[in-house]
C-alpha cells in the first residue's frame, strides 16, 4: 500500500519546524544512549553454562566415524570415499574455537580478581580451574593424537596472537600430564563444579577421570619413550583410577541424540565390517550382536542363530553400491539407539592397559588376570554377558586363551574389539600397537594407497598462519596422513 | 518423470532411487513430486511505504523542505517438511518486521546571475532502522502426521528472537555551479554518525567534487557539424561505511541446552571495539562525443576505485580461539575502463536502425591484507573449492581447500605421477573469477508502427566452478562418461593388460586391445617425457571428482539474450477511443547461449554466492527461455 503524497499548510508546516528545530537543539548528534546493546545476546555469563558447552562438544569426537572406518571397524556403503582415504586435511579450528575457547574463558573468568567473584556459581574458583584443565587436556591429546604439532603454548589468545606457534606432540604430552597432575592437586574440597552432566559435580570421579586420561596418555608413549611411559603409568594408576565406565549420555530428544542415531534417519552409510564382524563370529564373540543388527536377509542365508544373522559388508570391494542394505548389519541399537550412551573411557580399557604394563613387566599386576578382566568388562559394557557360559566359552577359544608369547597381539586384539564405538582411541592404539594387520582399501583415493596415520593441517593454516605452519611442517615432515606423529615408530 | 509422480503406492512412499528392486522405499532422494507436493513453504508479507513531505519558498531562490519517509513491512515466512519422507517431518514458521524511517530537513538554493547558475542544498536526516523477528520451529518431528503446527513437536520446539536497531544521523550540503551551459562545477560534503560504531568515533566525514566542460560551447568549436557535441568531465566521490549493529562488543552465545542444563559459549568473531568508519574514494575522467548530429555516439570513461581500511571480518587462525576477527585493513585498488559506441545507420520518416555496443573491463588488485595476513577467505563453495584474495595478486582467486589441484609444467601440460595417473597437489590455486571483459551488444529497428529489437551480451574469462559437472561426473551421469576410448573399446568396460589380467590402471603401449578405461595424458612429472595411461572408470572418475581443477571452467559466454517486436497503433485508429496511445508486443528472454566453452552449463547463470559474487553452480535448475506478450495502453 502506498500513502499518498501530501502537502502540508503554513500551519501545520511552522509547528513542525519548532519541532525538528527542537530535535536538532536538544540532541547530540553522537550520543545513540543505549541503541548499540546488543539485545540479542547476553554480556554477562555464567561459567558452568559454558562447562556444558564444552561437554557437549566430546560428542563429536566421540562418535566420529573417519577413525572407525581406517581400523575396518565399521564398511562403507555406496558412497564409499571415507573408507578409501579421499580427505586429507581435516579442520581443527573447531576444537580450539568451540570447547577449548571455552573452557579456556572459565579459566581466565576463574583466575582474574576482578571477576572470579562472580564466576562462583560455576563451583569453587579452584574446582572450577581444575574441570577445566582436564577437559582442556581431553580435547588437546586427542588433537595432538591426530595432527601431530599444535599451537599449544601460543593458543587461545585471541587478538593478542592471530598467528599462534606450533609445539612438538612430544612436548604437548609433557604438559599434558603436568596439567592433570596439577589439576588435581589443586582441588580445594569446595564445592563442585555445576553444568556438569558427566559426573554431577562430583570432584572425586573428576580426579579419577583425570588419573585415568593420565593413564591413557602414559601408555601412548610406550614405544616412543619407554621410561617416562612406565613411571608416569604407574604414578597414575597409584593416584586411582575410575572403577567404572565413564559415559557420554546421550537424551531422547533432536538436540542431544546419538550421532549415530541422526546418520541413519535418512542415510545407510555404514555398516560393520566383514574384517571385524568374520574375525568376532569366527571366536562366536557374543559382542559383534550388540555391535550390529541382523541383516535383514540374513535368516534366509544363516542357519537362523542370532550370532549369524550378523553380516559384515565387505571392507575392500570397488562397488559397495551393488550390495543392497537387506544384505548387511548396520550397527546395533546399543550404539545408535537415540539414547545409547557412548564410552569416554570404558573399564575394559583400563584393564587392558593394565594387562599390556603388566606384560610389560612395569607392574606386579598379573596379566593373564587383568586381560580377562577387560574382556570381561567390555562384554558388560555391551550387555551380552547374560549367564556368563557364551564368555567363559570364548575364554577358551584357542586365540583368546592368554599366552605371554603372543600376549601383545592378544591385548591390542582384545583393545580393537574393545574400543568399537570411540573410533580415535581405536585408531592411536592400532597405530601405536600394529596390530590387528588390516590391508588397505585396494582402491585408495589417496596418493600413498595407505591407511591414513596422521590428519592433515586445514588448509585456513598454510594460508591464515603461513609462518608457524612451515615452521611446523618441516620440523615435523610433510603434512599429510603419512607422517607419523611422535609416538607412532 | 511423470511416472515419479505416483509416489503415494500401497506399500508406502516410492521414489526413483529406489533401496533395491523389491524395496521402492526411497534410499537418498524422495520422490521430487513428494517434496513439491507435500513439502511445501509460503509466504506473505504486507508492506506500506510512504512519504509526507512539505516544502516553503521563502523567497524565489529559496525553498525549506521537510520530509518523512516511511517503509515497513511485516512478513510470515511457513516452511513444512511433509510426514512420510526421508527426513524428519518438521514445521517452522518466521515472523519478521522491519521498519525504516528517514526525516529529512533542509534548505534548497537555486538563482541565476547572466551566464552564471547556482543551485545548492544543506540539509539533515536522521534514520532509524528498526528489525525484529520470531522463529519457532517444530523438534524431533510432529507427533500428528502432516499436521504442521507448532503444537505438534514432539520435542521441546526450538524457538528464537532479533532485534537489531540502528540509527544514523547526518548533515549534508551540496553546491552546483554552471557557466554558459559549458562548465559545470559540483561539491559536496556529508558527516554522518552512526550508533553502531564506537561511541567516540561513531562521526566520518566525506565529499565528492566534479567538474565539466561541455568543449562544443566554446565558440571555435561550436555550431560544426562534424563533431555535434562535445564533453569531458573529472570527478572525484567518497563514500563512508559503517558496521552492522552490535559488532563492536563482546557478548555469548546462548546455545543448544542439554537436556534443561542451559548452555553459553564464547562467540566464534572476535568483535574489535576500536573500529573506525571506512571511506572509499573513486576517481573518474570520462568523455561523451556526438558526431554527425548525433548519428554516432561514444561515451568512455576510466575509473580507480580505491578501498582503504575496510571494515573486514577476517578469517584468522581457529588456533587463536576465534575462527574471525573484525578489522580495520586491506587495500584494494579497481581500474575499469568502460566505453558505448552508438550508431544511427538509417533514420527516414518510416525506418529508423540504430546498433549499440558496450564494453568494458576492469582489473581488481589486492594490494594489502591485514598485518602478518596474505590470504582472506571470501567464500566457501563447498566440496573443497573456496574463493580468496590474495595480497599482491588479482582479486577472486579460486584455491582447492583441503582438496587437490592439477600440476602443471612450464608448457601447461599436466604432470603424471609414477602411478600413472595426474600429479597431485594439495590446496592448489587454479585461476580468477572475474573476466577480462564483458558487454552487449543491442540493435533497435523501427518501421512505421514496428518496432523490432534485438540483444545479444557477452564475456571474455573469468572462471566457474561445476559441482553439477563434478558430480555428473563422479556418478556417470555426464557424456564423458560413456562411449569409447582410444582403443576403440567402451571406456567402461575393464582395464587390462597385455596377458588379459585386470588391472586398474596400465601405461596405454601395455594395455591389451581389449581393454577399456579413460585415458590418462601428461608428461612425466620426473623424466618430462610423454606419458599416456588407461584407467579403469569408476577409479578415474572417482580420483578426478577430487581434483578440483578438472570442474573449474571458463566462463566466456556470447548469449542471445532478447528479442522483441511491438506493434504502435496509428493515431487513426485511435482517434475514436478515449487512449492517447497503445501499443501490443512480443518479448523472448533468455533465448540462446551461441558460444560457452562446456556444453551442460550456462556461464550466463551462474549463481551468486552467499557472498554475491557469482563463481559457482551446483545442482540448479536449467535455466528458462521465457515468451512474454504485453499490450500497453495511455490514456
Amino acid at each position: 500500500m502506498k500513502l499518498p503524497n501530501k502537502k502540508i499548510t503554513m500551519n501545520s508546516f511552522k509547528k513542525l519546524s519548532v519541532v525538528l528545530l527542537a530535535v536538532a537543539v536538544f540532541t547530540n548528534c553522537d550520543d545513540f544512549g543505549d541503541i548499540n546493546v546488543d539485545p540479542n545476546n547476553p554480556s554477562a555469563v555464567k561459567t558452568e553454562l559454558l562447562l556444558t558447552n564444552a561437554l557437549r562438544n566430546i560428542s563429536g569426537s566421540l562418535a566420529a566415524t573417519t577413525p572407525m572406518a581406517y581400523v575396518q571397524q565399521t564398511a562403507c556403503t555406496q558412497y564409499n570415499e571415507e573408507c578409501r582415504y579421499q580427505t586429507v586435511s581435516f579442520d581443527f579450528s573447531g576444537y580450539y574455537t568451540g570447547p577449548l575457547r571455552d573452557l579456556q574463558t572459565i579459566i581466565d573468568l576463574n583466575s582474574d580478581d576482578a571477576t572470579k567473584g562472580d564466576v562462583i556459581s560455576g563451583g569453587s574458583n579452584a574446582n572450577q580451574i581444575a574441570v577445566a584443565r582436564i577437559m582442556k587436556v581431553y580435547f588437546y591429546h586427542l588433537m595432538a593424537d591426530r595432527w601431530g604439532y599444535l599451537p599449544y603454548t601460543e593458543a587461545l589468545q585471541g587478538s593478542d596472537n592471530f598467528s599462534p606457534a606450533y609445539d612438538s606432540d612430544q612436548s604437548i604430552y609433557t604438559d599434558l600430564i603436568a596439567e592433570l597432575k596439577a589439576a588435581v592437586a589443586q582441588m580445594d574440597g569446595g564445592v563442585g563444579v555445576n553444568g556438569d552432566f558427566i559426573f554431577d559435580g562430583d570432584m572425586d570421579k573428576w580426579a579419577q577421570f583425570a588419573n585415568t586420561l593420565r593413564m591413557r596418555i602414559a601408555l601412548r608413549m610406550s614405544e616412543a619413550s619407554p621410561a617416562t611411559a612406565q613411571a608416569e603409568f604407574n604414578a597414575a594408576i597409584s593416584d586411582g583410577v575410575i572403577t567404572e565406565t565413564v559415559w557420554y549420555p546421550y537424551l531422547a530428544e533432536t538436540a542431544n541424540q546419538n550421532p549415530w542415531y541422526a546418520r541413519f534417519i535418512t542415510r545407510t552409510d555404514y555398516a560393520i565390517s566383514d574384517v571385524l564382524a568374520d574375525t568376532m563370529k569366527a571366536l562366536t564373540d557374543m559382542r559383534v550382536t550388540a555391535y550390529a543388527d541382523p541383516a535383514p536377509n540374513a535368516d534366509t542365508l544363516g542357519d537362523g542363530t542370532l550370532i549369524d544373522e550378523v553380516v559384515g559388508l565387505s571392507y575392500h570391494i570397488s562397488d559397495p553400491g551393488a550390495i543392497t542394505n537387506a544384505e548387511v548389519s548396520f550397527p546395533g541399537q546399543a550404539m545408535r539407539a537415540q539414547d545409547a550412551p557412548l564410552a569416554i573411557i570404558s573399564m575394559a580399557e583400563v584393564k587392558l592397559a593394565q594387562a599390556e604394563a603388566a606384560q610389560r613387566g612395569w607392574t606386579t599386576g598379573v596379566a593373564a588376570t587383568l586381560y580377562a578382566e577387560g574382556i570381561a568388562a567390555s562384554w558388560e559394557q555391551w550387555g551380552v554377558t547374560g549367564d556368563g557360559t557364551a564368555l567363559a566359552a570364548y575364554m577358551l577359544n584357542p586365540e583368546v586363551v592368554y599366552t605371554p608369547a603372543t600376549a601383545m597381539d592378544q591385548i591390542a586384539y582384545e583393545k580393537w574389539v574393545a574400543l568399537y564405538g570411540n573410533g580415535y582411541e581405536a585408531w592411536s592404539e592400532w597405530r601405536r600397537l600394529n596390530h590387528p594387520t588390516l590391508v588397505p582399501h585396494p582402491d585408495a583415493l589417496n596418493t600413498s594407497g595407505q591407511i591414513p596415520v596422521r590428519h592433515g593441517y586445514p588448509a585456513s593454516e598454510s594460508q591464515l598462519n603461513e609462518a608457524a605452519y612451515n615452521a611446523a611442517v618441516s620440523a615435523q615432515g610433510a603434512d599429510d596422513e603419512t607422517t607419523h606423529v611422535w609416538w607412532d615408530n | 518423470m511423470s511416472y515419479l509422480e505416483n509416489y503415494n503406492t500401497p506399500v508406502g512412499l516410492a521414489s526413483w532411487n529406489i533401496r533395491a528392486p523389491n524395496d521402492l522405499r526411497p534410499l537418498y532422494w524422495d520422490s521430487p513430486y513428494f517434496t513439491l507436493y507435500e513439502s511445501y513453504a509460503n509466504d506473505s508479507r504486507d508492506r506500506i511505504y510512504g512519504n509526507y513531505s512539505m516544502s516553503y519558498n521563502i523567497n524565489a531562490n529559496l525553498e525549506v523542505v521537510g520530509k518523512i519517509h516511511l517503509d515497513t513491512y511485516s512478513m510470515t515466512v511457513e516452511d513444512r517438511t511433509a510426514s512420510g519422507g526421508l527426513d524428519l517431518d518438521r514445521y517452522s514458521t518466521i515472523n519478521r518486521a522491519k521498519r525504516e524511517v528517514n526525516y529529512e530537513f533542509g534548505v534548497n538554493y537555486r538563482q541565476d546571475f547572466d551566464d552564471i547558475s547556482v543551485s545548492g542544498f544543506a540539509g539533515g536526516n536522521i534514520r532509524q532502522d528498526r528489525y525484529n523477528s520470531v522463529s519457532v520451529a517444530t523438534s524431533g518431528g510432529l507427533n500428528t502426521p502432516n499436521f504442521f503446527n507448532i503444537a505438534a513437536s514432539v520435542d521441546r520446539p526450538t524457538v528464537g528472537n532479533t532485534t537489531t536497531n540502528q540509527d544514523v544521523r547526518s548533515l549534508f550540503s551540496t553546491l552546483t555551479l554552471g557557466y554558459a551551459d559549458m562548465v559545470y562545477l559540483e561539491g559536496s560534503v556529508r558527516n554522518d554518525w552512526s550508533s553502531t560504531l564506537p561511541q567516540d568515533e561513531n562521526s566520518y566525514l566525506y565529499y565528492g567534487v566534479s567538474a565539466s566542460l561541455v568543449f562544443t560551447e566554446i565558440s571555435a568549436l561550436k555550431n560544426q557539424d562534424f563533431l555535434s557535441f562535445g564533453k569531458i568531465r573529472a570527478s572525484l566521490a567518497q563514500v563512508g561505511d559503517d558496521i552492522a549493529p552490535y559488532s563492536i562488543s563482546s557478548t555469548y552465545n546462548v546455545g543448544t541446552p542439554y537436556g534443561s542444563m542451559p548452555t553459553q559459549s564464547v562467540p566464534n568473531t572476535l568483535n574489535n571495539p576500536n573500529i573506525v568508519a571506512a571511506i572509499n574514494t573513486d576517481y573518474e575522467v570520462g568523455m561523451d562525443l556526438r558526431f554527425l548530429q548525433g548519428k554516432v555516439r561514444l561515451d568512455a570513461a576510466y575509473y580507480i576505485s580505491k578501498r582503504e581500511d575496510e571494515i573486514l571480518n577476517l578469517s584468522v587462525s581457529g588456533a587463536s580461539g576465534y575462527g574471525q576477527a573484525t578489522i580495520n585493513a586491506g587495500e584494494f585498488t579497481t581500474t575499469g575502463l568502460e566505453a558505448a559506441l552508438g550508431l544511427t545507420a538509417i533514420q527516414t520518416t518510416d525506418l529508423n536502425v540504430d546498433f549499440t555496443v558496450n564494453w568494458a573491463t576492469s582489473h581488481s588488485v589486492v594490494d594489502k591484507l591485514a598485518d602478518g595476513l596474505t590470504v582472506r577467505e571470501i567464500e566457501d563453495a563447498y566440496f573443497g573449492v573456496s574463493l580468496y584474495a590474495k595480497e599482491g595478486e588479482e582479486w577472486g582467486l579460486l584455491a582447492a581447500e583441503n582438496a587437490y589441484g592439477f600440476v602443471y609444467d612450464d608448457d601447461g601440460n599436466k604432470l603424471i605421477a609414477p602411478s600413472g595417473f595426474y600429479t597431485r597437489e594439495l590446496n592448489a590455486e587454479m585461476g580468477y573469477i572475474l573476466p577480462d571483459w564483458t558487454g552487449g551488444f543491442r540493435t533497435d529497428v523501427s518501421y512505421k508502427n514496428f518496432t523490432f529489437g534485438a540483444f545479444i551480451d557477452f564475456q571474455k574469462g573469468g572462471q566457474f566452478y561445476s559441482i553439477s559437472k563434478m558430480f555428473g561426473a563422479y556418478s556417470g551421469l555426464t557424456n564423458e562418461t560413456v562411449g569409447n576410448n582410444v582403443l576403440g573399446n567402451p571406456l567402461r568396460d575393464p582395464v587390462y593388460d597385455s596377458d588379459g589380467n585386470e588391472v586398474t590402471i596400465i601405461a596405454l603401449s601395455d594395455a591389451g586391445s581389449n581393454s577399456g578405461g579413460v585415458l590418462v595424458e601428461g608428461v612425466d612429472e620426473t623424466t618430462g617425457e610423454p606419458r599416456q595411461s588407461l584407467m579403469e572408470a569408476v577409479s578415474y572418475f572417482g580420483n578426478v571428482y577430487g581434483i578440483k581443477d578438472a570442474w573449474i571452467y571458463d566462463a566466456s559466454y556470447v548469449k542471445l539474450r532478447e528479442l522483441s517486436v511491438t506493434y504502435n497503433l496509428p493515431g487513426s485508429m485511435l482517434s475514436n477511443l478515449p487512449l492517447r496511445r497503445a501499443s501490443v508486443s512480443l518479448n523472448a528472454k533468455n533465448l540462446w547461449l551461441i558460444y560457452a566453452q562446456e556444453d551442460g552449463t550456462d556461464p550466463s547463470t551462474v549463481q551468486n554466492g552467499t557472498t554475491g559474487f557469482s563463481f559457482w553452480e551446483g545442482g540448479g535448475l536449467p535455466g528458462t527461455r521465457s515468451v512474454g506478450f504485453s499490450v500497453n495502453l495511455g490514456f
